[in-house]
């Protein structure tokens, strides 16, 4: 209820009775005059001007007092994201930052980093995304959502960041080439590591396009081709990598590994062998000039061998398969364990199999007259049928018998890569 | 030694354009100006000048926080308990001795200077309210800014309004006027600050009052944004509905929000009579007991002190486990009451929203820990919640949900809001008939008319009071005789309503009917002169009582056939609809 002592006079607020007129401004009035009003229409707005200067002054004052704040807490934080154990120190000090100045994405960007290395990921995620939701262009950001995604094994919405990342816009500090570089090689190794072969390849391709005369990044580009199986490209990144530090051999031994794998065991065996000669530490190395040797060795088909070794060697091959494919018929047809007992039945009851193995065994058969070193000298065609023999022998032991591989056995499949590789 | 012609210039400047100035001035004086336009350049000086305040206001809270609390948004521990318990003496000794009338909710007084004060709001209120309830938040206090923006607002229009003497009636609607224009600078939301005036304190849509509020609180918004930046108030991730079935999420956060908000009002409404019953001598120390209270539950959850906006977009940034977040919320409705409770003087608001971040926060990760193919964020749950509690504690449906939108930026998340909103809204309304303004302001001793109420009261129309017409109503171009025939079939007929063809109604009497001495062909419209109101069925009571003034009758017309006679009303048919209602809600 309205309380007597509670009613006052509506302009100057003195304390009225009921019913009682205000002494000083008299009876409220029904109509409007004018009475002075635009004088004090210009007074107002001249006390406007004022109180805006009086703001201004007000608000920049405590926006600098703010800002200084700000700074201080996000140095802290910096200096805790050096000490990876202090992630969540650097958390506090990025928030504390950010509470004072919540529209600074710098901070807000690094306290999304500090949270991901904290391990708090959702958190990181949660500001990472409203981040984008503002700047969804920001390559910063969308590099950090890419590494969370990551971290949340979404490769594909990963990937999609990393796009977002190399085609965004990088923040004045950062060379945009040398930091789409950089992406490009991040987004191709996760893709690497996940066997996305094909994507991986395509984004190493953009990436040769602009990456700098620097041998560090020729040569790291070689090796993820390598790793991508494309060994072509590997080879002429790794080459030009070669070309910018000729004295660094550890890219010898990567350029032989891409011979290698292009099948050309004569050039990788060069390479090899001056990367190795250089870095004898390099025991995987040394294992592949050995094999890449083997192959050379056993190879009738190198070039300078007279036609005497060269029919010795086929000679030689065509026995080895043919011991083989000896152990493979055999394996089906293993001998009775007793005397008295039936033979046993063949392991494999596939008659494709059986009929496969025959055929083999039909065409060495047909072949071992042949292999004489008399027949086969100069004998071209002959010595390519023997060698079909011997690869396809090989192929066929590999294929259907459950025989040990011997040395020897990935040497002849070597061989046969490269020859089939070469036609 | 002769003078600079520079040193010269600004005075001759001057001389030059003094008179100038003074002619300009004077014309102005002369000038006709009516009061409308003057309030529509008033309500925007109001609000430049709000916005103004406003800004200064946060700069004094924040201001005061870190000299107080410190940057670190975890306080030190000495601090954080001295400091609240301190500031609380300072605030009781203001709030008795020296600014009395700043205690309790802004909302109420505005409303109080609406209806009761002829618009009247001490400018000392104003200074007192800017003050002290900056150094009640800036210590730590669980409360907001938002309110005592509200009514700095309203304070300055009053102060304006009264120094341009306008009418009684604008002066009364000047409060609101500034009241949107503090709110919109609070909130940085214009909409949600007109609404909010138009939905709680002035209770009705009329365009005389919308046209200067919307001025108003639009330039008091863009002061505020000169000056602080046009940035929303709470940034969250993007939310896309992802399936129909996420909706019963936030149908379930509605029911868990109209229960809390149940609570909060509760326990505010009876902590604080509670508290004023205690001896006089105890509310020197009330604020202070309150501010140690909430000082050492900030030891452990700092989150609670003060308005908490910054740990809001934690929350929305999934910053805390549902388990801390629920704790959060059952922390912040009891540290809020107990500052309100005490006289601290300072608003709801923030708090409101920020135990519905809380709610939302908590109900949104426990869905994500328990539901993890639901792939709702969070955030969207925790700016959900505070809709949800806006609406169910502060009972403002329609500001709940546009505020949501306008706060954050984020126009998609509409249809959870509404769902949620409109659940903790009926459920809050359904335990708790009275909203929590209207309790402040019968606790306070002001019988305030509850908005809430009044938009449920029925409106009684023409329909519910008309009856129908005992005779037929005759067509102007009707031959006198055919008139003449329906009278004598109906002798106790005094007014007989005619109608023309251009949709006009008119009247003659049975007795000048029956005395005319004229050919018996000639059309009845040439001797009716008697024209009279229309009314429709659907109108309200109230328009046909303003229209019937000596008129024994009107007659109600369908609207899609302006010749129909629907029925026909007398002031006595008004007054029986009239009683009947009173009766009914009298015996209700």
């Amino acid at each position: 209820m309205r309380a007597e002592e509670d009613i006052s006079c509506p302009r100057c607020g003195k304390p009225l009775k009921t019913g009682e007129t205000c002494p000083i401004c008299g009876p409220l009035s029904d109509e409007w005059t004018l009475r002075g009003a635009p004088y004090i229409l210009v007074i107002l707005i001249a006390i406007l001007l004022a109180g805006f200067s009086v703001t201004r002054f007000a608000v920049s004052a405590y926006q600098s007092k703010q800002r200084s704040l700000a700074a201080m807490w996000y140095q802290r934080g910096m200096k805790q994201m050096q000490d990876k154990q202090s992630a969540a120190k650097a958390v506090d000090d990025f928030e504390n930052a950010l509470a004072l100045q919540l529209e600074n994405n710098e901070y807000r960007l690094h306290l999304s980093e500090a949270l991901i290395q904290a391990g708090r990921l959702t958190e990181a995620r949660a500001h990472l995304l409203s981040l984008w939701d503002q700047r969804p262009g920001d390559s910063l950001v969308n590099l950090e959502l890419a590494r969370l995604s990551v971290q949340r094994g979404e490769i594909d919405v990963a990937v999609r960041y990393y796009e977002g990342a190399i085609y965004g816009v990088w923040p004045s500090g950062e060379v945009p080439s040398k930091a789409r570089l950089s992406t490009r090689i991040e987004v191709a190794t996760l893709l690497l590591e996940n066997h996305r072969n094909q994507q991986a390849q395509s984004q190493l391709i953009a990436a040769v396009a602009e990456a700098p005369q620097e041998f560090d990044i020729w040569q790291q580009l070689g090796q993820m081709f390598l790793e991508a199986g494309d060994p072509q490209r590997s080879y002429t990144t790794l080459l030009h990598a070669r070309r910018l530090n000729p004295r660094d051999r550890h890219v010898d031994i990567a350029l032989g590994e891409a011979a290698f794998q292009m099948n050309k065991f004569e050039l990788a065996s060069r390479w090899l062998y001056d990367g190795v000669y250089a870095v004898p530490e390099d025991k995987q190395a040394a294992q592949l000039l050995k094999q890449v040797n083997d192959v050379e060795a056993i190879d009738p088909f190198r070039a300078g061998l007279n036609t005497r070794d060269r029919a010795l060697r086929v000679i030689n091959l065509y026995k080895t398969a043919f011991a083989r494919l000896d152990q493979c018929f055999a394996s089906f047809n293993p001998p009775a364990t007793a005397p008295n007992q039936p033979q046993a039945p063949p392991s494999i009851a596939n008659p494709f199999v059986l009929q496969a193995v025959s055929g083999m065994r039909d065409w060495s058969n047909q072949l071992k007259p042949k292999m004489t070193e008399r027949r086969l000298r100069g004998q071209t065609d002959a010595q390519e049928n023997a060698m079909r023999f011997v690869f396809q022998a090989e192929q066929t032991a590999q294929q259907y018998c459950a025989l040990p591989s011997r040395p020897i056995d990935q040497t002849i499949q070597l061989l046969a890569r490269e020859r089939w590789s070469n036609e | 030694m002769t003078t600079a012609p520079e040193a010269k210039f600004p005075i001759s400047i001057w001389r030059k354009y003094y008179g100038r100035v003074r002619g300009v001035i004077a014309t102005a004086g002369e000038l006709s100006i009516r009061e409308e336009q003057v309030f529509l350049l008033l309500a925007i000086i109001i609000g430049l000048f709000s916005g103004l305040l406003v800004v200064l206001f946060r700069l004094l809270i924040e201001t005061l926080r870190i000299m107080l609390l410190g940057s670190a948004l975890r306080p030190s521990f000495p601090r954080v308990v001295i400091v609240p318990a301190l500031a609380g003496l300072v605030i009781a000794v203001l709030v008795i001795k020296v600014f009395p009338k700043i205690r309790g909710s802004g909302v109420n007084q505005t409303k109080g200077a609406l209806y009761i004060y002829d618009g009247y709001i001490a400018s000392s209120t104003v200074i007192g309210k800017f003050f002290v309830s900056a150094l009640a938040i800036g210590s730590g206090q669980s409360l907001g800014p938002e309110d005592p923006s509200l009514q700095i607002g309203a304070g300055v229009a009053s102060f304006l309004g009264r120094k341009l003497k306008l009418t009684r009636e604008r002066l009364r609607l000047i409060a609101p006027v500034g009241a949107a224009a503090g709110l919109a600078a609070a909130f940085n939301a214009p909409i949600t600050a007109v609404l909010f005036v138009i939905e709680e304190v002035i209770g009705r849509w009329s365009a005389g009052i919308l046209g200067a509020i919307v001025l108003s609180a639009i330039s008091s918004v863009v002061v505020e944004r000169w000056f602080l930046g046009d940035t929303p108030l709470f940034r969250i991730p993007s939310y896309h509905l992802v399936h129909p079935a996420e909706l019963l999420a936030y149908a379930a956060m509605g029911v868990i929000g109209g229960f809390a908000s149940l609570v909060f009002v509760k326990v505010v409404s009876y902590l604080r009579p509670k508290l004023r019953t205690l001896p006089h001598w105890t509310q020197y120390f009330q604020p202070a007991a309150a501010g140690l209270i909430i000082g050492l539950i900030g030891v452990r959850y700092p989150q609670v002190m003060g308005a908490g906006y910054e740990y809001m977009d934690q929350a929305m940034h999934g910053r805390f486990t549902w388990q801390f977040l629920a704790i959060l919320a059952g922390l912040k409705i009891l540290s809020t009451a107990l500052s309100f409770a005490s006289g601290t003087p300072g608003g709801l608001f923030a708090p409101v929203l920020f135990i519905g971040a809380m709610i939302g926060g908590s109900v949104g990760m426990s869905a994500q820990t328990f539901f993890p193919h639901l792939t709702i964020p969070a955030g969207a749950y925790a700016l959900v919640g505070m809709g949800t509690l806006f609406a169910g504690i502060l009972r403002a449906p329609m500001t709940s949900v546009f505020m949501i939108m306008e706060v954050s930026g984020n126009y998609s998340i509409i249809l959870p809001v509404i769902i949620s909103n409109t659940i903790a809204y009926l459920i809050s309304r359904s335990f708790q008939p009275v909203p929590i303004f209207d309790i402040l302001s019968r606790q306070d001793g002001l019988d305030l008319p509850s908005l809430e109420e009044e938009r449920e009261v029925g409106i009684l129309r023409v329909e519910d009071a008309m009856r129908p017409a005992p005779i037929r109503a005759l067509r102007s171009e009707e031959p006198l005789y055919s008139a003449r025939a329906v009278v004598r079939n109906a002798p106790d007929t005094e007014l007989l309503l005619v109608s023309f063809p251009d949709g006009r109604w008119g009247a003659i009497t049975a007795e000048t009917l029956m005395g005319l001495t004229v050919d018996e062909t000639t059309p009845l419209g040439d001797y009716v002169t008697i024209h009279l109101p229309l009314l429709y069925p659907d109108q309200a009571l109230d328009a046909a009582l303003r229209q019937i003034k000596d008129w024994p009758l009107l007659p109600v017309i369908h609207r899609a056939d302006l010749r129909r006679l629907v029925g026909i009303i007398s002031l006595k048919d008004i007054i029986a609809a009239y009683h009947d209602t009173g009766t009914v809600l009298h015996e209700e």
